[in-house]
Formats: structure tokens, C-alpha cells, sequence
């Protein structure tokens, strides 16, 4: 998408599904080598959060973490 | 994951399976966008593994090849190279059969074989966790299927059942 293409305030939900399908589309298209190389970093991202994530996993078990669900 | 498809494609030349083909994630990577997925799944023949005096399924064949090789099993599969490897012994005739469908693939310089979309999705669609249903609607959505060998598949491999239920539930043609 262009720069000048990307305003915000005129974008519709629409837009947005529209231009998640679009890079859906063109990543699909990538050479077998480069999809798993975006597989990969997305290992590493994963893998870094783990620590993170175990953390709250464990404040949440202990109850330290209020999961507030807004119904409305 | 060139040098875990070498490994596997020596793993083959060695004699220690017979044939192989990728399923799973990485396949259905091949086809879809790129997605986080842990491992790599290779498809084998079950004469590839031994069965216990209990009929118990052992990869011990496969698992002490690799460990000659310098790679140690871990509790889920095989750590080769940076991959966590998971050998899949081909108990259904879907997986059979999408074992000598495979599509030839090349990876660097390296060749290897991947279950083609259609028998990728039958394959999908019969282990039904949810994370696999969402991949057979993107498959079927992607235009890389060619719905009448899929819609084949389904029915040679008493999937049509499962297919109707799916196809309800996501809005998929029939």
C-alpha cells in the first residue's frame, strides 16, 4: 500500500479485511525458502515471549492478574 | 531446513524408510501464507517402524539412525539441526495415499516431497482439531485445490461424512 493511499480516518473495517487479504495473498505467493524463513523469525518472536508469557500464566494462577471481560 | 531435508533424504537412501512426504504446518505453508508452526511433520510408511510383542508402535529404527547421526530424540520428535522433527507413521489409507501422491519439491538445491493441497486438506479434515479446519477453508479459499480430486479423496476415504458436517458448520459449497 502507498503512503499516500494510508489514511486512517477514511479507512472502513472493510478496507482493513480487504487489505489483510491482499498481504495474505502476496505472502502466499513468496518462494517455498523465503515462507519458511518468515516461519522461522516467527519461532524466534514466539520463543522470546515465553518468558513472558509464563510469567503472567503464573500471576494468573495465583490470581495476582484480574481478566476483566467487557460484555458490553 | 535444507540440511534437515538432507538428512531425511539420506535417512531414505540409507534404507531406514522406505518413502517419505511432509504434512502438517510446513505444508500447509507451502501453499498459504507464512504461519508460526513448531515443527516440521514427515509422513512415513509404517515398515519404517517396529512394533512391540504388546503391538506397541516403535520409532526406535528411525530414532537410532539419527542418534548415529549426532540427533537426540526429545520427548515430541527428533531435534535435527534447529527443527523439531515428528515422524508420523501413515496408519490412515489417506495418509497412504497421499504418501505416493507427493509433490516433488525442490528447497535450496535440495529436493524433497510435500502432500499435494488435495490430500493435504482430506488429511487436514480428517484429524479435525479446529486449527485444522481453519486450514482447510484456507486451502479450499486459496484456489490452489482442485475441488473435484479433493471432493474424490473425501469420498474414497469415508471422509464425505466429516466433509457434509464440515462444510455445514463453515459455509463451504458441497
Amino acid at each position: 500500500m502507498e503512503s499516500d493511499d494510508f489514511d486512517l480516518s477514511k479507512m472502513t473495517v472493510a478496507d482493513l479485511f480487504r487489505a489483510k487479504d491482499e498481504r495474505r495473498k502476496r505472502l502466499a505467493k513468496l518462494p517455498f525458502e523465503e515462507k519458511i524463513q518468515i516461519v522461522k523469525k516467527l519461532q524466534g518472536v514466539s520463543r522470546s515471549l515465553q518468558p513472558l508469557r509464563a510469567a503472567n500464566k503464573a500471576k494468573r494462577a495465583n490470581e495476582a492478574v484480574e481478566i476483566k471481560i467487557k460484555t458490553r | 531446513m535444507e540440511r534437515v531435508i538432507q538428512v531425511i533424504n539420506r535417512m531414505q537412501a540409507d534404507g531406514v524408510i522406505e518413502n517419505y512426504a511432509i504434512g502438517g504446518g510446513i505444508a500447509t505453508v507451502c501453499y498459504l501464507e507464512p504461519y508460526q508452526t513448531d515443527d516440521l511433520d514427515i509422513f512415513i510408511p509404517v515398515s519404517a517402524v517396529a512394533f512391540g510383542e504388546a503391538g506397541l508402535v516403535s520409532l526406535e529404527p528411525i530414532y537410532s539412525y539419527l542418534k548415529s547421526l549426532g540427533y537426540a530424540a526429545v520427548k515430541e520428535g527428533v531435534f535435527i539441526e534447529d527443527w523439531l522433527v515428528q515422524f508420523i507413521p501413515t496408519f490412515e489409507t489417506v495418509q497412504d495415499e497421499a504418501l505416493i501422491h507427493a509433490r516433488e519439491v525442490t528447497y535450496g538445491d535440495t529436493t524433497t516431497k510435500i502432500f499435494s493441497p488435495e490430500y493435504l486438506a482430506a488429511e487436514l479434515l480428517r484429524s479435525g482439531r479446529l486449527k485444522d479446519q481453519v486450514r482447510v477453508v484456507a486451502l479450499i479459499e486459496s484456489g490452489n485445490l482442485d475441488i473435484a480430486l479433493f471432493h474424490d479423496i473425501i469420498k474414497r476415504h469415508g471422509l464425505a461424512e466429516k466433509w457434509a458436517t464440515f462444510a455445514a458448520r463453515f459455509d463451504v459449497g458441497e
